[in-house]
């Protein structure tokens, strides 16, 4: 007995500095940091006229950096760095403004963070105010935790544990907009939409906006030239 | 039991009714907005395999281009960046101009938000005039021993 627990103490002390060398390297396999993924975005006034972009999305959470290399309607770069957007033609900075927190509101950062299921709203400052199904969907109710005369409540679905829609509504219950999330595909194991519709009721009418991703790739360690776009001085 | 059974009933479909509701909240109409897509989606296709920008095909005067919203940049399309009328914010229009700067605002941004931000920043600036006229006027009665 005790020459056993020897030779297990023995190779305890063999295995535990390997496995704590290991460890993280086998739970960086978990950690997901980037993405970046093919775009398109349709854009229709309900009855008038549409716009299309297309482009490249480069998005780095590690850095807080979301760069859109655009070339429909124009050849351009969008950068999103901490607080500022900055459009980029030419090499030269041509527009640049402030937008605040834009990069952790993406579905992107959502995706990476594996929060996608409950649109961020759970580390927000949103509570969960009923949970119930229908059907295939399990359907969430969130209410603003302060600011109510100002805001509306926001329901989200979820169907075989993915994202299916959201819906948001004014403070006086009425609906601003809905987003429908639909064709996921699995990248290293994180669940991503390939199709986004959203439909905005504007008081001119509806408006619509459908999200199109694909070749996605998760944690690529190249294209470092996206990722540190560099944005030049305006 | 007789007459409790279709009360029961009725219960039993209106719990039905409220359930269906809650799941019609996140229905759209998709062939409705998958045809308003068409032509962008013709656009999009085509241009999969030609590299081209929006002015190389404006030069070409291309027929996809029918119907696309050639004066809205793209950013606008993807930040839904609100420009208010001569880049003046909306609730500097009402605080300035009062009602007609609530009304140019509703008009040209055609936006729930922005029209609240414009009529606040009347009620501002009609508040603050109360307040001024009020002290004015009390000041000119002390003035006067009235």
């Amino acid at each position: 007995m005790e020459i056993c627990l020897g030779v297990v103490t023995g190779r305890l002390r063999i295995l535990l500095p390997v496995i704590l060398l290991l460890f993280p390297l086998i739970t960086r396999g978990q950690y997901y940091f980037r993405i970046e993924c093919d775009i398109s975005i349709k854009h229709k006034v309900d009855g008038g006229e549409g716009t299309l972009v297309l482009g490249r999305a480069y998005y780095d959470k590690g850095k807080n950096a979301l760069v859109y290399d655009i070339r429909f309607p124009d050849k351009e770069v969008w950068v999103v760095k901490d607080t500022t957007l900055t459009m980029i033609r030419d090499g030269i900075a041509r527009q640049s403004r402030v937008i605040d927190q834009y990069n952790q509101s993406t579905i992107f950062h959502k995706i990476l963070e594996g929060r996608l299921n409950n649109y961020g709203l759970e580390s927000s400052f949103y509570e969960t105010e009923k949970v119930e199904r229908d059907g295939d969907l399990v359907i969430t109710t969130w209410k603003p935790g302060h600011s109510d005369h100002l805001l509306g409540k926001i329901f989200t679905s979820t169907m075989n544990n993915v994202l299916f829609g959201v819906v948001f509504m004014d403070p006086e219950g009425e609906v601003i907009s809905r987003q429908l999330f639909k064709n996921y595909t699995f990248v290293r194991g994180l669940g991503v939409p390939t199709e986004i519709i959203q439909v905005y009721y504007r008081d001119s009418g509806e408006e619509y906006q459908v999200y199109s991703l694909s070749n996605i790739s998760i944690n690529h360690q190249g294209n470092e030239s996206m990722y540190n776009y560099p944005v030049p001085g305006m | 039991m007789k007459k409790i059974t279709p009360f029961i009933l009725f219960l039993f479909i209106l719990f039905q009714n409220v359930l269906a509701g809650n799941q019609n909240l996140f229905s759209v109409d998709e062939a409705h907005i998958q045809t308003e897509m068409t032509g962008l989606s013709e656009l999009e296709d085509y241009l999969a395999g030609n590299q081209l920008t929006l002015a190389e095909m404006q030069e070409q005067d291309h027929f996809l281009l029918t119907g696309l919203n050639t004066s809205t940049d793209g950013m606008h399309t993807m930040f839904g960046f609100y420009e208010p009328p001569l880049g003046i914010p909306s609730l500097l229009w009402g605080f300035c101009f009062g009602v007609i700067g609530v009304v140019l605002v509703h008009l040209v941004a055609e936006d729930r938000a922005e029209t609240r931000k414009a009529i606040i920043g009347c009620a501002i600036s009609t508040a603050l005039y109360v307040v001024v006229y009020v002290l004015f006027w009390s000041a000119w009665r002390s003035a006067w021993g009235w």
